[in-house]
């Protein structure tokens, strides 16, 4: 695959910034969301089982969250700064709390991430 | 080196994104850079240093017009890393009352599992009480690059994932709907026993009524070409009083393992998980204390047929002190497996000083016994503290100490910055 050059993405991430910026001058307004209450669902066990509400009925999931990046940022997005899914520590017993339940692990994980990491080619997406 | 097809996806998004600014209704922009310094298990020092972008307009006069894409631009000044995310580069479009159209990169939960797709999804709600949703692309990966090779045959092919989802609409107090997706491991074979996996699904939810409140819901996912059920959830929620809730779940899980696709399941299980969870929530003391607790059994088929029994215990206590900003939460957690067994005890505190300035502190000591004579304590603290320091412009920073068998003392420094805005045109 075609690969570019850091010095190109750089440059252009700085253009884009810089456009967006500019864009912007004019007028800036925070954004405020409506102290929408959490439903009754979400009140318990709700991070286990979210799954199947989803399935159901994805629509009523996107009145409040609106932005799929919200889904993506546990799903997704990988960051080895800030403890989020799981504590710092997890790394050094994760071994059991997978084997309790194997299936928890595919909601975010690939086997490929299990097996880079254990071959020693490399942590978790840095 | 960062592929020129993940740059370009983005710049493209951004491209269509700005010459409509210029007439867009609404456009909103977040930026979070966050670095930390730390060493490795070798001593050897790291710097990764993250650049979170998100841009999201709407132009609800034109076709209800909007789009959103968020990325992720890496450095490692260290050790010389470079690596960029898209987590999502999608435009919304309604052409008409009925149609809605999502292309581009996007987040799919249609059933079955989650994906991020690089496709397209046309949803129907035509005036009859239905909803169609179809969808087909190609599922990626951010978690070891975007674009992988699950196939194995080195041709970097992510496979293709297509699907139609019925939703039953109007059924009193009643979620219902329907899915069928077919997925191929590599795009360019065809093999309905390794390489193709067609899937039916049906997920439901009925709100029966009553003092009680109670919800009862399910989940059936079956892999018809593997011959196999995939995923049989039935579960309750109670809420008797508005003091407590209840949830109970039956689940059943395996997989098809001539699939050419791997599981992490199929990785540490050899036959399927039946599986029973039982959680609640107590209010003890209004608006100053409750107890959470979530317990689930796992009865896994491992290796030569035999089973084994899984446990997962979580407690917390949430204390909350309005009048001074502060939550404490502290809890207890156990794990045992046919892998050890372990506890856990923690306590997170989160405090608003003002408006302005707010701070988190965490203390997580875990001790665990594994199967393989590796018995050791983990401990680790966490402290952030920030600051707003113009309106939606807010600065962090971040002390860790850790402490187990990978590292005699691991410490480390962070920051983060943020800043969102968005205004209207």
């Amino acid at each position: 695959m075609a690969s570019i050059s850091r010095k190109s993405v750089w440059r252009s991430a700085v253009v884009l910034l810089g456009t967006v910026l500019w864009c912007s001058l004019p007028a800036m307004a925070g954004e405020e969301y409506g102290g929408i209450p959490k439903p009754d669902s979400h009140q318990v066990n709700w991070l286990s089982r979210h799954q199947a509400a989803a399935k159901e009925n994805l629509t009523e999931c996107q009145a409040c969250h609106t932005n799929q990046m919200f889904c993506a940022d546990c799903h997704q997005r990988r960051d080895t700064v800030q403890e989020r899914v799981h504590k710092r520590n997890f790394r050094v017993f994760h071994s059991i709390q997978a084997r309790a339940n194997p299936r928890r692990c595919d909601a975010c994980h690939t086997v490929s991430y299990c097996q880079e990491c254990h071959a020693g080619r490399g942590t978790s997406k840095r | 080196m960062i592929s020129r097809q993940s740059v370009l996806s983005a710049l493209l998004t951004a491209a269509v994104l700005f010459p409509l600014a210029a007439s867009a209704d609404r456009l909103s922009f977040d930026t979070t850079l966050l670095g930390q310094g730390r060493e490795d298990e070798n001593n050897v020092g790291e710097f990764p240093f993250n650049g979170y972008l998100g841009l999201q307009y709407s132009r609800p006069g034109w076709w209800n017009l909007s789009s959103e894409t968020n990325m992720r631009l890496f450095r490692d000044w260290k050790r010389g890393w470079d690596d960029y995310d898209l987590y999502q580069a999608v435009v919304h479009v309604t052409p008409g009352e009925i149609v809605q159209i999502d292309f581009g990169r996007q987040f799919l939960s249609q059933g079955f599992t989650t994906d991020l797709v690089d496709g397209l999804k046309l949803t129907i709600r035509p005036p009859w009480p239905v909803e169609f949703t179809t969808y087909s692309g190609i599922p990626r990966t951010v978690e070891r690059g975007d674009f992988n090779d699950f196939s194995g045959t080195g041709n970097g092919n992510d496979g293709l994932l297509s699907g139609l989802s019925v939703r039953i609409k109007e059924i009193p107090r009643t979620n219902l709907q329907l899915h069928t997706a077919w997925r191929k491991a590599n795009i360019r074979v065809g093999d309905l026993r390794e390489n193709d996996a067609v899937l039916v699904g049906a997920d439901a939810s009925v709100s029966l009524g009553g003092a009680w409140k109670p919800l009862l819901y399910g989940v059936s996912e079956v892999n018809t070409t593997g011959k196999v059920m995939e995923t049989g959830t039935l579960g309750l929620d109670l809420y008797p009083r508005s003091w407590a809730s209840f949830n109970l779940e039956f689940d059943y899980f395996n997989t098809d393992r001539n699939f050419a696709r791997q599981s992490i399941l199929e990785l540490l299980a050899d036959g399927r998980i039946l599986s029973g969870s039982i959680g609640s929530t107590w209010t003890l003391i209004p608006d100053f204390l409750e107890m959470t607790e979530s317990y689930s059994l796992q009865n896994i088929t491992v290796n030569g047929g035999n089973r084994r029994n899984g446990h997962l215990l979580e407690v917390a206590f949430p204390i909350t002190f309005d009048s001074i900003g502060l939550d404490i939460g502290p809890g207890y957690y156990f794990s045992k497996s046919f892998g050890g067994d372990l506890h856990g005890l923690r306590i997170a505190a989160h405090e608003r000083f003002n408006e302005k300035w707010d701070a988190d502190l965490g203390f997580d000591v875990t001790t665990y016994d594994k199967v393989t004579g590796d018995n050791d304590n983990a401990f680790s603290t966490v402290l952030w503290t920030g600051y707003e320091i113009l309106k939606d412009l807010k600065l962090a920073a971040g002390f860790e100490f850790n402490k187990n068998n990978l590292f005699d003392r691991d410490i480390r420094g962070s920051f983060k910055l943020q800043y969102n805005y968005g205004f209207d045109i």
